[in-house]
């Protein structure tokens, strides 16, 4: 009995970072909209200004952009970056156990000057912020 | 590879908060067309890195091409006391995958 209970909370514990099994097919759309109904599944994100990019104005180099995402939402469960002007939009996603907390911080590549996005899923709700990020020598990121 | 592709720090802070900083060394490469030969070459890049605390996932890392080379993280992981077990594994789109466990410091 003891070894069932052991288990089954072992199985509860990973289910919040394995509910998000349609993450790699955004990573195949090349468009905006397309990584955002991948990500969304009809969902409308809510424009928050409780979400913010942290990155410099201008990045001399777009093959490592340093990014910084704070927020003070609670019960944050993935983070999305997406880049509109990459060949492949979607970046990267985070998805976060409850025990992971904001900010966070990671590099990505961007193709050119853009308007890069910060999507994040937070009590059942989506939020979206946005940043302009001025690129002087775009980072090789492919077809 | 051992976990020779990892660097991993963990720190434990004052309110029983980890500071965690990772590398992996990755070149991330996206598809792309070779200048010479005019050929598609294929997208060679991370694709999920796993971080675990005591044996419990705590993140999940999805990447796409659209990551840097190298690829590197800091984020905090509350409830970590000093001489626990972390443990990064991350594989990539062409079945290679590495990993490290260390300890909180």
């Amino acid at each position: 009995m003891r070894r069932v209970l052991l288990a089954g909370s072992a199985a509860l514990a990973l289910l919040p970072l394995q509910s998000l099994a349609r993450i790699r097919p955004a990573f195949d759309a090349r468009t905006q909209r397309d990584a955002l109904d991948a990500l969304l599944a009809g969902r409308r994100p809510e424009k928050s200004d409780r979400l913010r990019i942290v990155t410099s104005e201008l990045a001399e180099s777009g093959a490592v952009v340093p990014i910084t995402i704070e927020s003070d939402l609670t019960g944050i469960e993935s983070v999305s970056l997406i880049a509109p002007e990459n060949p492949r939009p979607l970046a990267l996603n985070m998805r976060l156990g409850p025990r992971v907390a904001l900010p966070v911080t990671f590099r990505v590549k961007l193709a050119k000057t853009q308007e890069i996005s910060v999507l994040v899923r937070a009590g059942g709700q989506d939020f979206v912020a946005s940043r302009q990020v001025r690129v002087v020598v775009g980072g090789c990121i492919g077809t | 590879m051992n976990g020779a592709s990892i660097k991993l720090r963990a720190e434990a802070g004052p309110k029983g908060a980890a500071a965690v900083r990772l590398l992996v060394n990755h070149p991330m490469l996206p598809e792309r067309v070779d200048a010479k030969t005019g050929k598609t070459l294929p997208a060679h890049h991370v694709d999920e890195i796993v971080v675990a605390v005591n044996g419990e996932t705590v993140l999940v890392i999805d990447c796409g091409p659209g990551a840097a080379a190298n690829p590197f993280f800091s984020f905090t992981i509350e409830g970590v006391r000093r001489g626990d077990a972390i443990a990064v594994r991350w594989t990539d789109n062409q079945r290679q995958s590495d990993q490290l466990q260390a300890s909180v410091s």
